[in-house]
C-alpha cells in the first residue's frame, strides 16, 4: 500500500508528527519548550486540512476505508486532539511535567483512533485499538508522582489489557469461522445464518465485549470513574471525547458493514444500552466530584449512543447513521467544552475537584459559569443547545427503526429526566449557592480559555442554527 | 407572505437577553432600564397581532427553513387564540420588571436576562406552528424559570425549583416521543400539514395520551398539581406572576391547539375523564385554597381551581364554552397576575405572608385596599369585570351537554368567592393585625402604575368582551370542528 495514497495521508501526518517529536526529544531532551506542542498542533491541522480537501471516495475494498463516514469521524477525533493539545500545554507547564513526551504519546494514540474509524479489516481494527490504548495507559498515569495518577493508569492498563484479550480472542474465532478478517468476507458469512458455526457467534460476542470496554458501556464500565478521576483533565477529555468517538465509530462501521441485523444482536445492544443509561444516570446522581459525575454521565451517554448503533444495525440507511454521527459530534464538542471549563475551575493545581468548589462561581466568573451551565444543559439535552438535537435525532432514528428499539427510545426519554437531576445540581451549585470563604485560584491560560470559549459558543450556535454542523457531520 | 412581526416579538427579547448576558460589567440600574425599555418595545410590537383574522384562520404566518435534515421549519403563526395570549405575555413582563424595583436589589442583571429569555420562550410557545419548534419553546421557558425560582426564591427554593423542573420535564418527554411518532407518521412536523393527517383510533389514543400528559402537568390538572404550590411559594414575585399568568396557559393552550384538532377522536373519548378531572380540580383546588393561611398558597391553589374551569370549557367541546375558556385563560393571567403583584407589594413591606398576621389594612393603606378588592372581585367573577364573562360562558356552554359537570363546577364559583373574600377580609378589615402596620407606606406611584393597565383590562374585558371574543370564537370553532373518524363497526 502506498503510504501517501489518499486514505493513509491523514493518518501519516500525525505519525510523522509523533516521529518528529520523538526525534526532537532525543536530540535536545527537556529543552524543547513549546516546539512539541506546536509540531503536534501543526500535524493535526495539516491532517484536518487534508480531510477537508479530500478527493473522491477511495476504492471500497481496501483495508482502510476512505469514505464520508471515515472522514467525518476522523475529523471529530482530530479536532478533539487539537483541543487537548491546547488544554494540556499550559497545565504541563504549570505542573513542570515533561511536555514533549506527552504530545508524542497523544499523537500516537490519535493515530490509533484514525485507524479504528477507517479500518475495514479486523486486524487493522485491532491494531488501531492497541495503538490507541497503549499510549493512553501512559497518559492516564502521567502524573506518576501522585497516587491517583498511578492508580488511574494501572487500572486502565489492567482492564484495558483484559478487554484487548477479549477482542483478540474474538477476532481469532471470527477468523476461524470465516477464514478471513476482512469486513467484506465477514459480511458474506453474516448474511448466511445457515453457514454460521458456534465459533462465529462467540467471536462476535467477544469482539463486541472488547469494544464495549473501550466505549465504557455498562456492564463493562467499572474502570471509568476511577480512571477519569485520576487522569489529568486534558487526558480525561481525550478519553471521553476521542476514545468514545473512535470506539463508537468503529462499532458503527461494524454495524453497517459486517454485523447481521439478527434479533439476538439487536436485543443484546438494547440490553447493554438500557443498562448503561440506567447505571450511568443513577450513579451520577450520587456523585459529588465533578470528574466522577462526568464519568458516570459518559457511561449514560454510551447508552444513548448504543441506541443509535442499534438503529443503524436495524436500518442500514442514512438517517440512523447520520443520527449517530451527529450525536457523536455534539457529544465530543460538549465534552471537550466541559473538560476545558473543568480544567479552569477544577483546582487541578490544588487538592480537590469537588462539586463544592463551584459554589457561587457565577458571581466571580459570570462567563465561565454561563459556559459551564450551557455545557451541562447540552449534556442534559435541553433545547437550544446542540445536545438537544442530538438526542432528538437518535430518538427519531430508533423510533423509525421500530420494533425492539422502541424500548430503548422510551428508556432514553425516561432516564433523561433522571439525568436532569444531577446536571441541574451543578447549575444550582454555580448559581444558587453561596461562595466559599476562600476561593482557590483558577487556572488562567489563554489557550484553555480559547478552547472553552470556542466550544461553548459552538454549543449555543449549533443549538440555534444546526444546519452547518449537520451538513458537515452528515453529508 | 412572511410576517416579520411574529419572529420579531421572539427575537427582540432573546437578543436582548444574550446581549445582557454577555455584558457582566453593566451596572444593575442601566440593565434594568434597558430591560424595561426592551420589554415595553416588545409589547408595542406585539399589539398589531391582536388585529388577527376574524375568520378564525391562522392569518399571519412566518415560515423559514431551520433544520433541513430533520425537516423542521421555523414556522410561526397567530390566530384569535394565540394573539391575546401573546399580548398578555408581553404585557406582564414589563410589569414584572417594574415590580422588581421593589424587591430585586442583588444580581439584577441576571434577573433581567432570565425574564427576557423566558419571555422569548413563552411567546414562542403561543406562536409555534411546527411541533418540534413548539417543543423547543416549551422547554426553553423552563430553564429561566428554574433559575428565577432557584436564585431569587425563598428559603426552600432549591427544592421547589427542582421539583418544578422534574415534574414538567417528566411530563414533556412523552410529548417529545409523541412528536417523534407523529412526525414519523405524517412525514412532517408542520402543524398545518399534520392537521390533515388521518390517524387511526388507536394511534390517536396513544398520541393524545402523550401530548396530554405534558399539558396536564403544566396546567396543572389535579393529581399532577403538587409542584405548583411549592413553586409559587418559593418563587419571587415576578416568577409567580409569570408562572401563574402565562406558563400555566401553555398547558391549556397546548390542549386546545394540538390535542383537539390533531386527535379529535381520542379527545372525544377522553371527554368524561378530563371533565371529571377538571371538576375535581375546580372543587379540590378551591377547598385547598380555603384551608391555606399563606397568601401565595391561597392564590396558587386558586389557580388550580381556575385552570380546572378552563379545562372544563375546552373539553365540553362546545363553541361558547371553548371561547369562554380561552377568554378565561387571559382573565386568569390578568387577575392572578394582579393578585400576585399585590401580595408581592405587601410582602416587601411586611416580610410575611401569613394570612392571620394581617388586619385592618383598609384604614392604613386605602389605595392598597382598593386595588386588592378590585383584583379579588375580578378573580371571583363579579359581573362587569372580566372574570364573569369567561366563567359564565364556560358554565353556559358546558351546561348543555354536561349539566352535572357544570352544576358541580358552579359550586367552585361559590367556594372561590368564599376564600377570596375571606382573604380580603383578613387583610383589609378587622382590628390591626401586625404591630408594625402603621409604618407601612401605602402604594406609591410606581406600584399604582404597575396595576393600572391590569385594572383597565379587567374593566375593558368586563364591559366589552366582544372585542376579544369576536376573534377568539371563530378560531376556537376551527379547532373544534376537526373531522371525526367514522366509528368502526
Amino acid at each position: 500500500m502506498n503510504l501517501l495514497d489518499a486514505a493513509a495521508l491523514p493518518l501519516a501526518l500525525p505519525v510523522a508528527g509523533f516521529l518528529a517529536i520523538v526525534l526532537l526529544e532525543t536530540i535536545a531532551p527537556g529543552r524543547t519548550g513549546r516546539l512539541p506542542a506546536a509540531l503536534a498542533a501543526l500535524s493535526i491541522v495539516l491532517a484536518f486540512a487534508r480531510l477537508v480537501a479530500h478527493g473522491p471516495d477511495g476504492e471500497p475494498l481496501g483495508l482502510l476505508a476512505d469514505d464520508a463516514l471515515a472522514r467525518t469521524l476522523s475529523g471529530i477525533v482530530l479536532l478533539v486532539a487539537l483541543a487537548v493539545v491546547a488544554m494540556a500545554e499550559p497545565l504541563l507547564e504549570k505542573l513542570a511535567l515533561p511536555r514533549g513526551e506527552f504530545h508524542a504519546l497523544l499523537l500516537a494514540s490519535l493515530s490509533g483512533m484514525l485507524l479504528v474509524v477507517s479500518a475495514r479489516d479486523l486486524l487493522v481494527f485491532f491494531l488501531g485499538i492497541e495503538l490507541l490504548s497503549i499510549p493512553l495507559y501512559v497518559l492516564a498515569a502521567y502524573r506518576r508522582l501522585t497516587s491517583m495518577g498511578v492508580e488511574s493508569g494501572f487500572k486502565y492498563f489492567l482492564l484495558g489489557a483484559f478487554a484487548s484479550g477479549f477482542l483478540v480472542y474474538g477476532i481469532a474465532l471470527l477468523y476461524g469461522a470465516a477464514g478471513d478478517t476482512r469486513y467484506r468476507s465477514l459480511a458474506l458469512l453474516a448474511a448466511r445464518p445457515e453457514l454460521q458455526h458456534a465459533m462465529w457467534h462467540v467471536g462476535v460476542a467477544m469482539l463486541l465485549v472488547g469494544v464495549g470496554f473501550k466505549a465504557a458501556a455498562a456492564p463493562f464500565h467499572a474502570w471509568t470513574p476511577d480512571v477519569y478521576h485520576g487522569a489529568s483533565t486534558p487526558v480525561t477529555a481525550f478519553m471521553a471525547a476521542g476514545v468514545k468517538t473512535a470506539a463508537f465509530g468503529g462499532a458503527l462501521r461494524l454495524a453497517l458493514e459486517v454485523l447481521p441485523p439478527s434479533p439476538a444482536l439487536v436485543t443484546g445492544f438494547t440490553i447493554v444500552a438500557c443498562l448503561s443509561m440506567a447505571v450511568g444516570n443513577l450513579a451520577a446522581l450520587m456523585q459529588t466530584h465533578l470528574k466522577r459525575l462526568l464519568a458516570w454521565s459518559s457511561i449514560a451517554h454510551a447508552g444513548y449512543l448504543l441506541v443509535g448503533v442499534a438503529a443503524a444495525l436495524v436500518r442500514r440507511d442514512g438517517p440512523a447513521r447520520d443520527a449517530l454521527l451527529f450525536y457523536l459530534g455534539t457529544y465530543a464538542l460538549t465534552t471537550v467544552a466541559a473538560f476545558a471549563l473543568v480544567l479552569q475551575v477544577g483546582r487541578e493545581l490544588g487538592p480537590s475537584q469537588d462539586l463544592k468548589s463551584l459554589r457561587g462561581l457565577a458571581r466571580r466568573r459570570p462567563f465561565l459559569s454561563f459556559a459551564l451551565a450551557l455545557c451541562f444543559l447540552s449534556l442534559a439535552g435541553v433545547p437550544l443547545t446542540a445536545g438537544f438535537l442530538g438526542k432528538l435525532y437518535v430518538i427519531r432514528a430508533a423510533w423509525s427503526a421500530g420494533g425492539t428499539l422502541l424500548v430503548p427510545a422510551l428508556f432514553l426519554a425516561a432516564t433523561s429526566v433522571v439525568a436532569l437531576g444531577y446536571y441541574l445540581r451543578v447549575i444550582a451549585t454555580l448559581y444558587m449557592e453561596r461562595e466559599e470563604d476562600e476561593p482557590a485560584p483558577l487556572l488562567q491560560s489563554p489557550a484553555v480559555s480559547l478552547v472553552a470559549t470556542l466550544t461553548s459558543a459552538a454549543i449555543l450556535l449549533f443549538g440555534l442554527w444546526p444546519a452547518p454542523l449537520l451538513r458537515w457531520l452528515a453529508p | 407572505m412572511n410576517d416579520l412581526l411574529i419572529p420579531a416579538v421572539i427575537v427582540v427579547p432573546l437578543a436582548a437577553a444574550l446581549l445582557l448576558a454577555l455584558a457582566p460589567r453593566l451596572k444593575p440600574e442601566p440593565a434594568r432600564l434597558v430591560t424595561l425599555l426592551v420589554t415595553l418595545a416588545t409589547f408595542v410590537l406585539s399589539l398589531p397581532l391582536l388585529a388577527s383574522d376574524r375568520s378564525g384562520a391562522i392569518g399571519r404566518q412566518f415560515d423559514a427553513p431551520w433544520i433541513a435534515a430533520l425537516g423542521v421549519r421555523f414556522h410561526l403563526g397567530v390566530d384569535g387564540v394565540s394573539a391575546p395570549l401573546v399580548v398578555l405575555t408581553t404585557l406582564l413582563v414589563p410589569l414584572v420588571v417594574l415590580a422588581s424595583y421593589g424587591h430585586v436589589h442583588d444580581r439584577v442583571r441576571q434577573y433581567c436576562v432570565l425574564l427576557l429569555a423566558m419571555e422569548a420562550g413563552m411567546v414562542g410557545v403561543f406562536v409555534a406552528l411546527d411541533l418540534v419548534l413548539f417543543y423547543v419553546f416549551f422547554e426553553m421557558s423552563l430553564v429561566p424559570l428554574y433559575l428565577l425560582i432557584g436564585i431569587f426564591g425563598g428559603p426552600r427554593r432549591s427544592y421547589a425549583a427542582l421539583k418544578f423542573v422534574l415534574f414538567t420535564v417528566a411530563g414533556s418527554l412523552p410529548l417529545l416521543l409523541g412528536i417523534v411518532w407523529i412526525v414519523q407518521r405524517g412525514g412532517s412536523s408542520d402543524f398545518m400539514v399534520l392537521r390533515r393527517l388521518h390517524l387511526s383510533a388507536s394511534e390517536q389514543g396513544w398520541l393524545f395520551a402523550a401530548f396530554a400528559a405534558a399539558f396536564c402537568v403544566k396546567v396543572p390538572l389535579v393529581p399532577l398539581h403538587t409542584w405548583l404550590p411549592d413553586a409559587h411559594v418559593e418563587a419571587p414575585t415576578g416568577g409567580s406572576v409569570l408562572l401563574a399568568g402565562v406558563t400555566l396557559k401553555m398547558g391549556t393552550y397546548g390542549l386546545l391547539r394540538f390535542c383537539l384538532p390533531l386527535f379529535p377522536n381520542a379527545a372525544a373519548a377522553a371527554v368524561p375523564l378530563l371533565l371529571a378531572l377538571a371538576v375535581v380540580g375546580v372543587l379540590y383546588g378551591a377547598l385547598l385554597a380555603w384551608a391555606q393561611d399563606d397568601l401565595k398558597k391561597i392564590i396558587a391553589y386558586s389557580s388550580v381551581s381556575h385552570l380546572g374551569f378552563v379545562v372544563l370549557g375546552l373539553f365540553s367541546m362546545q363553541s361558547a364554552a371553548g371561547a369562554g375558556a380561552v377568554l378565561q385563560m387571559v382573565n386568569h393571567g390578568i387577575s392572578t397576575g394582579a393578585l400576585f403583584l399585590l401580595i408581592g407589594m405587601i410582602y416587601e413591606r411586611a416580610h410575611t405572608r401569613g394570612l392571620n398576621e394581617f388586619g385592618g389594612l383598609a384604614r392604613t393603606m386605602p389605595r392598597f385596599a382598593f386595588c386588592l378588592l378590585f383584583a379579588a372581585l375580578s378573580s371571583i367573577g363579579l359581573p362587569g369585570l372580566n372574570g364573569f364573562v369567561g366563567e359564565f360562558l364556560i358554565l353556559l356552554g358546558t351546561w348543555r351537554d354536561h349539566p352535572l359537570a357544570a352544576g358541580l363546577a358552579a359550586g367552585g364559583v361559590l367556594l372561590g368567592a368564599i376564600y377570596t373574600l375571606g382573604l380580603v377580609k383578613a387583610l383589609l378589615f378587622g382590628p390591626i393585625g401586625h404591630p408594625r402596620t402603621a409604618t407601612w407606606r401605602d402604594l406609591n406611584l410606581r406600584e399604582m402604575a404597575i396595576l393600572a393597565p391590569l385594572f383597565a383590562l379587567m374593566l375593558w374585558i368586563g364591559f366589552a368582551p366582544n372585542s376579544l371574543l369576536s376573534r377568539i370564537a371563530p378560531a376556537v370553532d376551527r379547532m373544534l370542528e376537526a373531522p371525526l373518524l367514522e366509528r368502526p363497526r
